[in-house]
């Protein structure tokens, strides 16, 4: 009897406006090659951030799978990036408008 | 090979002894001869010795009629009532009964008719038929004619087994089936049953002689004694394969739905099965819609419309669910490093467009935050951007924050397209944005609450 541990990544979605990547990672446990039991981990890949002084700066995808990376660099054009960098820029800065230091 | 012409005629005593034993000669051989008798009598036989043929003078004395052929060496009957109905002429022919034909020489077919005549269905006419059989009987709806049946394996009695017959199925006369019968009885001698009827209509009935839909096909199975329905089975045992399929289509298309079974797949020995239910959109190819698993559970790729009756109104339409978990993870607005965690892991359950999250995120370190702000990422879904009213907050209860209970009031709150959540504090005249300092290195968040994702 054979138990074994292995995790996929089922889903690569590229979802909205930003392009943001949807992952689910499962994880499989397999007897004698039988899958007995799955179990799935969910997070995101945002195309870009900002830093403290809200300039935009690169989404770390260096530890990604390849083929993840693929897909972010096919679907993150430069454009989108700073699209979202600016959403999040102007969306800071509204809330501090709302929230004075 | 003696003929006469059965007259004796007035003469001597010793002539008349020779044309007594002429006759009587002719008589034994049925007038045998190369030629026919030259005095012919009604009911007349004549062996025609150059043909070998046995004639029977027909009643009116005015022709021969074919009786058989035998073989000139083999001595069989080679042919019988070769004549019986001529070629090209209608009536009503000769009519047989209790003939037992039997020819031992012929193993591959015991009887072979041919019909030369391209069949045309007319039942009036019957041009074509091969054979056509009569019974007795009268008419009414039910009732049977022109059994044909099939012996069994007894014998020495020489009983039918079962028959195919022709059925009334209507009170109109002119309405008829095909009834099928089999013998079920242990009992040697029994009446056949009827088990199988293709009534006037084409509808068929296995099981029952009436039809009790406007189904073309009905099976019944017997109220006692087992018996089920339909079985389509594949000669295989593999354990991912194709069972059987029933199609639905019509003169546009074959397969605009099908009902497939296959074996299930899941690794076993082929002893699991799933049912499989399949559409055709307009233009596109039959596609699989529903699964139900060989262990119950069923899946619908198009999702579920709920209270709708039959309609599929997309805001009606559930088409996802799903369990897991995520990792929250504490950040500052600008940067964030060094942040250690007793226990990140979080639930989420998505319900069609929902996604309610619950779990708690117990710090062990809050590291280094950089901006002005502090926020929570690793959301599972991304949020939905449509609702101008960006905040969807989310419950928690925090523990060890700066401020002591008066620090506690605070509500993750999930925006449109972030992957993560900005972190508020409620408080008189509006929240306020949380701020690094607002946590502690053993802060500990519960959260429990739901957002909205675009699809």
């Amino acid at each position: 009897m054979a138990i074994t541990k292995e995790t996929q990544t089922t889903k690569i979605e590229v979802v909205g406006e930003y392009k943001h990547i949807q992952l689910a990672e499962d994880t499989i446990i397999k007897e004698n090659g039988v899958e007995i039991s799955r179990s799935r981990h969910r997070r995101m890949l945002q195309c870009s951030d900002i830093d403290a002084e809200k300039k935009q700066i690169a989404f770390d995808i260096s530890t990604e799978s390849t083929e993840v990376q693929n897909v972010c660099n096919a679907v993150w054009t430069d454009e989108i990036k700073t699209a979202y960098a600016n959403k999040l820029k102007v969306e800071l800065e509204n809330l501090e408008k709302s929230n004075p230091q | 090979m003696t003929q006469a012409d059965f007259t004796i005629a007035n003469q001597t005593f010793p002539n008349t002894r020779t044309e007594l034993n002429t006759s009587l000669q002719a008589l034994a051989t049925n007038s045998a001869g190369n030629d026919a008798p030259s005095t012919t009598f009604p009911n007349q036989w004549w062996f025609d010795s150059n043909g070998d043929k046995l004639y029977m003078r027909n009643k009116d004395n005015d022709a021969w009629v074919e009786i058989l052929t035998i073989g000139a060496t083999s001595d069989d009957v080679q042919s019988l009532f070769a004549n019986v109905i001529a070629e090209g002429t209608s009536g009503t022919g000769v009519t047989i009964d209790g003939v037992l034909l039997k020819d031992t020489s012929i193993t591959a077919d015991a009887l072979t008719i041919t019909n030369t005549t391209a069949p045309t269905f007319d039942n009036n006419t019957h041009a074509g038929e091969a054979i056509f059989i009569r019974s007795g009987g009268s008419g009414g709806d039910g009732n049977a004619q022109a059994v044909l049946a099939f012996g069994k394996a007894d014998s020495s009695s020489l009983r039918s087994g079962s028959a195919i017959a022709s059925v009334q199925t209507n009170a109109d006369i002119d309405k008829v089936g095909l009834g099928f019968y089999t013998s079920d009885g242990s009992a040697s001698a029994q009446t056949l049953d009827q088990r199988m009827l293709l009534m006037h209509t084409g509808k068929l009935l296995i099981g029952d002689s009436a039809s009790h839909t406007d189904d073309l096909f009905q099976i019944e199975t017997p109220s006692s004694g087992g018996g089920h329905g339909i079985q389509i089975r594949r000669n295989e045992a593999n354990s991912d394969q194709q069972i059987g399929t029933i199609s639905f289509g019509n003169n546009t298309d074959t397969d605009l739905a099908q009902i497939v079974a296959k074996t299930d797949g899941d690794g076993n020995a082929g002893d699991s099965g799933a049912l499989l239910f399949k559409t055709q959109p307009t233009g596109g190819a039959s596609t699989e819609r529903v699964r139900i698993h060989s262990g119950g559970v069923m899946s619908a790729s198009g999702g579920v419309a709920l209270g709708v009756g039959t309609a599929n109104t997309a805001s009606n339409i559930l088409d996802d669910y799903e369990e897991g978990t995520w990792t929250a993870a504490l950040s500052g607005t600008g940067s964030s490093s060094g942040q250690g965690y007793d226990n990140a892991t979080m639930q989420y359950t998505k319900v069609g467009r929902m996604v309610y999250l619950t779990g708690t995120l117990d710090m062990s370190s809050k590291g280094t935050l950089g901006g002005d702000f502090i926020k929570i990422t690793g959301l599972p879904f991304n949020p939905d951007a449509s609702n101008s009213n960006n905040y969807q907050p989310i419950n928690t209860i925090h523990f060890n924050v700066a401020g002591g209970t008066a620090g506690a009031n605070k509500v993750w709150a999930v925006f449109g397209s972030n992957a993560f959540m900005y972190i508020f504090q409620d408080s008189n005249g509006g929240a306020s944005q949380q701020e690094p300092s607002n946590y502690e290195n053993s802060t500990i968040v519960g959260c429990s609450g739901a957002y909205l994702t675009a699809s």
